[in-house]
């Protein structure tokens, strides 16, 4: 009996002995050493600016209607979907139930590929999808109700190339990511790129491999990226898959020859977003709010928000009211708060009208 | 007889339990087998619709189904568009018949693979850009007539001129054409438009136009899209495309623009392929001027793309089809670095190629012949996946929208078949064995099974998910093994009973360790732990055992008295060998790295610098040091024992340590000899057992899972060592043998079993271990045995992918059969280890 106890003890002090390890060397990880901060100089001074100055920057279409509490909400919010509008779900909720209090909320997010099963099996009402469903998903839904999916534009997301906050590179332009992250190439870049020398990086970081970090194929942010930025081309297979988007900027954040990719929401002080340009020759395009919306930024992308809705019929009001206030000025200052962009009156016009919403413009 | 009751009772629980089990074991079988044989079953088609087609004098050039084949759209030769009904009672009836040009007049059109955009040329030499799209609506119940709101599911009936289907779930979904025309503009010729086609980039769309006087111009519509308004701007910019002209040939009669609009490619007749870099559409530049048929006689019939439009497919009178993509090869010569190689070929029945149609969501094409065969293939995997005939040669043929109808117009017939092809990517050939990828230089096992939208080509190959498995048991049991067995084997033998009673239940402790815990530990704290110190951590599993073997050596060195009185406590004192020996691994490891490996490990393992000396180092220490120990022990043992039978104990110890240091200090010299001979004679044992520095590798997932199965195997191996019968250790022991002999010789041999079953269910953890896999392992489907890259397992593959599949996808389904694959991995190991161990039992019991 007393050999168990002393047992037990020993295995308590082990896991906790661990444990305290683990976290020690986490806060060394986001926490670098004062005399490094130093050193790092302006690079993260710039990538701290870029971050906090993006909130004030945007502002909320004033066109949009200014949420107000209705009656008869009740039930709960079931969401499924994408990783990386989970904190925007969970922002969305919170303020929701501020207005209706006994609303229950469950939000999930494990990869935009889960909402539209959720969706069709009707263990979730709302599911969140950082790209558009594809085919195979929409037939599967028209095939059990007879009608497809409705995706409402809730917000824009910058897709940002990550590097470490010393790398001192300038910008890229997208063939040199293709290059970098892809093994076919489609981009027409001349070769590949295998080392931070190879886009004429010099000293130190001359011959050191480029690591590469990005999402799971489960994300929209993996397909998206595919998309837009491999030219459909074929990852490579040393691309490091995390599991979710602070996974990618925490990998790039401890390892200083890494680069990765992930939405713009998630970027940290220790992290920054590459400056990218379409094709050689022309402006490097920093991630900023303008050039989203311009289109100049290579990599934006709306957030979707799925949902089953029967075509001429009305929403309850649970569903009704909480397209509404997503689509309220309350609802896209949430958008921004998460470190996306807004959409506009038009788009939130647009989206609550394809539900049968209809508001005050 | 309550006895024989319980006696009963006990043996029918017991076959009942077992016979439980099997028929447990056997329906997860088959509830895996129910999911993955659909993947192999056979596509089928059944005809729908055969009717004389309503237009009887211009043919149509190009048919378009909607997506519940209830209609077609036709645009025929003289710019008119008919909408023909599909649904079997009224199929052949001409609905609308619409005028979209009439002067000029239409002589060439193109149509999106996968949007509605749609290019149009006429005979003034113009051009403009549209779009048709059937578009789907519901109506409103309340608004239809009476009559029409009695229509049962699955009924169509024409409502003002449009369709309309009560749907299975009764709602009323009306299907209209929509028609979108742009302004003309000109290409810059006079001559007829003969070909035209377009792609849409991000920038806006890229059309090409070749005019009948064989000029080829490239126009970027460049588009300035506002993402805040929505509205979209459109300038126009025109290049030449200049192409060599071969004396004597005709005009060419294509012109075909790629995925991207990087690649604009101009065809003739007689198979001549030119292909230009458009990556800059304002100075398009020539690249490659191929020919596509190589056959003198003949001539190519029907050119195309595949969805995605990089795959080029080109069917000839000889009726072979054959896809052709770039691929990287910068020794080819092509100012682009890329060149045109024909991957696929598709037989055909020996008539002439007549028309081609891709399907808009997979790899699949459908292909009419002029002896009217009509076959459908899936371009991947090569396979002829249906087959049919029509009545006369089709000249038209269209893949429906969700890839479950096919459309064959010839000059006599309408037809439509339903076609159901629910996993035309998945054969045992695509599983199984290396394919040629889109875009890739040669076929290869690519698992890759996601992508961000239809035009991806699924990757399912299993082969790198079963290597992962594989290296991830190899390197863990590489680790685990030894230690565990060695370990068993000193407890067992060597300690006495007491400290051994406290020692295997701790060592047991250790299996309490939740693997997510272990996974954790892994990528968190380890990882990141070696990969600052790589070469002192391959140095110190070097310096670690030579310090335990000295620490061995110079405990002989004690007097023997003494020695006796503290053997009890030996073990701690081995104990005192290991910080010396980490400690000079520590130290040794940034030596050693400036001395073989160029100053930096990561960028030598790299291929940049250094050679490869230093890596052969690293595979052969381990080896040289097993060979010399063994030549020490067969060899030079038994002559050292004549010789130094007269010897003191302590002579005997100091010499042996002097044997220990040379037969180290050999190892290293033969090491060293056969690298600098295997380096000189130019091999380089970089890129396959050594290569590329990931933080999450093979080597952190071994010593991680190696700790995670030493438990496992340590308590079965003891087990097995103790319950060695007693009286043969005495026998042993009393006949004059060492505890070393009689362990060596008399006990292991007779748990033999034992171990062996411990090892195997070692690997059998091994093999299934998830949670390790996934933390640590990188992700990264690669198939190479470097031990400093990642891999990906079967287990971490299902683990990871089954939430994001679509149900009933092929995907899915292969994600089963990934599963019965790795059930029938572990059920083959387990049964080879079963019938081995009891071989050796039986050899056990004959002693």
């Amino acid at each position: 009996m007393t050999k168990v106890k002393v047992l037990a003890a020993v295995l308590a002090v082990t896991i906790c002995g661990s444990l305290v390890v683990v976290q020690a060397l986490d806060t060394q990880a986001t926490k670098p050493p004062p005399s490094k901060k130093a050193s790092a100089g302006k690079a993260s001074v710039a990538a701290r600016a870029s971050g906090t100055q993006r909130g004030p920057q945007v502002k909320v279409d004033s066109k949009l209607a200014k949420y107000v509490h209705a009656d008869g909400v009740s039930g709960a919010i079931k969401s499924e979907g994408s990783d990386t509008m989970n904190k925007l779900m969970q922002f969305w909720t919170e303020s929701f139930q501020r207005y209706y209090p006994n609303v229950q909320v469950e939000v999930q997010g494990k990869g935009s590929a889960t909402a539209p099963t959720a969706l069709i099996a009707g263990t979730s009402n709302f599911g969140p999808m950082s790209r558009e469903m594809k085919s195979k998903e929409i037939d599967e839904f028209e095939a059990r109700f007879g009608y497809k999916p409705t995706g409402l534009k809730t917000g824009i997301d910058m897709l940002a190339v990550y590097v470490h906050k010393d790398n001192p590179i300038k910008g890229l332009t997208l063939p040199q990511v293709d290059a970098i992250f892809s093994k076919n190439r489609k981009g027409g870049y001349e070769k590949d790129i295998r080392t931070w020398g190879d886009l004429g990086l010099k000293g130190q970081w001359a011959n050191k491999p480029i690591s590469l970090y990005g999402r799971n194929s489960a994300s929209g942010t993996y397909g998206y990226f595919k998309e837009n930025a491999l030219f459909d081309g074929d990852f490579k297979d040393s691309v490091q898959e995390r599991p979710g988007s602070s996974a990618v900027v925490q990998g790039v954040a401890r390892n200083k020859f890494a680069i990765g990719y992930s939405g713009i929401g998630y970027i940290t002080a220790d992290v920054r977003a590459v400056p990218l340009a379409r094709n050689e020759g022309e402006d490097f395009v920093p991630a900023e709010a303008d050039y989203a919306y311009s289109g100049e930024y290579p990599l934006s992308r709306f957030l979707f928000l799925y949902v089953n809705h029967e075509p001429r019929s009305e929403l309850e009001p649970l569903r009704r009211e909480f397209i509404t206030y997503i689509f309220s000025r309350e609802g896209q200052e949430d958008v921004v708060k998460d470190g996306y962009l807004p959409v506009g009156a038009k788009t939130a016009f647009d989206a609550l009208s394809s539900v049968g919403i209809t508001v005050a413009q | 007889m309550a006895v024989r009751i319980a006696d009963r009772l006990a043996q029918g629980l017991i076959v009942g339990g077992g016979i439980g089990t099997i028929v447990a074991v056997s329906m997860v079988c088959i509830f895996l087998a129910w999911v993955v044989l659909p993947l192999f079953w056979a596509p089928s088609i059944e005809p729908a619709v055969d009717v004389p087609p309503p237009w009887s004098s211009s043919p149509p050039w190009h048919v378009a189904v909607d997506e519940h084949q209830n209609s077609a759209w036709a645009l025929k030769r003289d710019g008119s568009l008919d909408v023909v009904r599909l649904d079997p009672p009224h199929a052949g009836q001409l609905l609308h018949e619409r005028k979209l040009f009439d002067n000029p007049s239409l002589s060439a059109a193109a149509f999106g693979l996968e949007g509605d955009e749609a290019a149009f040329g006429f005979a003034d030499g113009s051009f403009l850009m549209g779009s048709i799209r059937m578009r789907t609506s519901f109506v409103d119940p309340k608004r239809l007539e009476a009559p029409f709101r009695g229509m049962k599911p699955g009924e169509v009936r024409l409502v003002e001129g449009d369709l309309v289907e009560r749907t299975s779930q009764g709602q009323f979904r009306r299907q209209s054409l929509q028609i979108e025309l742009g302004e003309p503009q000109p290409t810059g010729s006079a001559f007829p438009v003969a070909s035209i086609d377009f792609s849409m980039r991000s920038s806006g769309p890229v059309l090409a136009t070749l005019c009948a006087d064989g000029s080829a111009r490239l126009h970027s519509l460049r588009s300035v899209r506002s993402m805040e308004t929505g509205e979209t701007d459109y300038r126009t910019q025109t290049a030449e495309l200049a192409y060599p002209q071969r004396s004597g040939r005709a005009r060419p009669t294509r012109i075909l623009v790629s995925g991207v609009g990087d690649n604009v490619l101009v065809a003739w007749r007689d198979g001549r392929l030119v292909r230009f870099d458009a990556r800059n559409p304002r100075q398009p530049r020539l690249a490659e001027d191929i020919d596509l048929v190589s056959e003198q006689d003949a001539s190519l019939t029907a050119l195309g793309y595949l969805i995605g439009k990089a795959t080029l497919v080109a069917g000839d009178s000889t009726g072979r089809i054959r896809g052709w993509f770039r691929v990287n090869r910068a020794e080819a010569g092509m100012p682009d670095g890329k060149t045109l190689v024909a991957a696929h070929e598709l037989p055909g029945p020996g008539s002439a190629v007549r028309c081609l149609a891709p399907s808009a969501r997979s790899r699949m094409l459908a292909a009419g012949y002029e002896d009217g065969s009509v076959r459908l293939f899936y371009m991947t995997t090569e396979e002829l996946l249906l087959e049919t005939r029509t009545e006369g040669p089709p000249s038209v043929l269209a893949v429906s929208p969700k890839d479950d109808g096919l459309l064959a117009v010839t000059p006599t017939r309408l037809t439509r078949w339903r076609i159901d092809v629910p996993h035309p990517e998945a054969t045992l050939a695509s599983l199984f064995t290396p394919l040629w990828y889109e875009g890739d230089k040669r076929p290869a096992h690519v698992w890759q099974s996601t992508g961000g939208n239809d035009t991806f080509e699924p990757k399912l190959g299993l082969w790198p998910l079963v290597f992962g498995t594989l290296k991830a048991t190899f390197y863990s049991l590489l680790l685990g093994v030894p230690l565990a067995l060695l370990a068993a084997i000193y407890t067992s033998e060597f300690l006495p009973p007491k400290a051994r009673s406290r020692i295997k239940p701790t060592i047991e402790l250790m299996a309490s360790l939740p693997s997510v815990v272990l996974g954790f530990i892994a990528a968190l704290l380890l990882a990141p732990l070696v990969e600052g110190l790589v070469p002192s951590v391959l140095t110190s599993i070097v310096t670690v055992v030579l310090a335990l073997l000295s620490g061995g050596y110079l405990w002989q060195l004690l007097p023997s008295a003494g020695r006796v009185q503290l053997a009890p406590w030996r073990f701690v004192f081995m104990c005192l060998a290991l910080p010396p020996g980490a400690a000079a691994g520590f130290w040794l490891g940034p030596l050693v790295e400036r001395l073989l490996f160029a100053g930096d490990i990561k960028i030598w393992l790299n291929g940049g610098a250094g050679h490869a000396t230093g890596g052969w180092m690293l595979l052969l220490l381990p080896l040289c040091g097993v060979a010399t120990a063994w030549l020490l022990a067969s060899r030079v043992n038994p002559i050292l024992r004549r010789l130094g039978a007269d010897w003191t104990a302590f002579q005997a110890a100091v010499f042996d340590l002097v044997k220990f240091v040379l037969a180290v200090l050999a190892a290293l010299a033969a090491a060293l000899a056969v690298s600098m001979a295997l380096s000189a004679a130019g091999f380089d044992p970089r890129g396959d057992y050594l290569g590329r520095y990931e933080p999450l590798n093979a080597l952190i997932v071994g010593f991680v899972m190696g700790f995670a199965i030493i438990p496992i195997i340590y308590t079965i191996a003891e087990d097995a060592l103790s319950t060695v019968p007693e009286h043969l250790r005495s026998a042993s022991l009393g006949a004059g043998a060492t505890q070393w002999q009689t362990a060596t010789r008399i006990i292991i041999p007779t748990a033999m079993s034992g171990l062996f079953s411990a090892v195997m269910i070692g690997l059998g953890r091994a093999v299934g271990e998830t949670m390790i896999v996934v933390m640590a392992a990188g992700s990264t489907p690669v198939m190479e045995w470097n031990i400093f890259n990642g891999f990906r397992t079967l287990s971490a593959n299902i683990a990871t992918e089954l939430p994001e599949a679509v149900r009933n996808s092929t995907h899915y389904r292969t994600l089963f059969l990934a599963a019965l694959v790795l059930f029938s991995l572990t059920f083959i190991l387990n049964t080879v280890a079963e019938t081995v161990r009891q071989r050796f039992r039986k050899r056990a019991f004959q002693l």
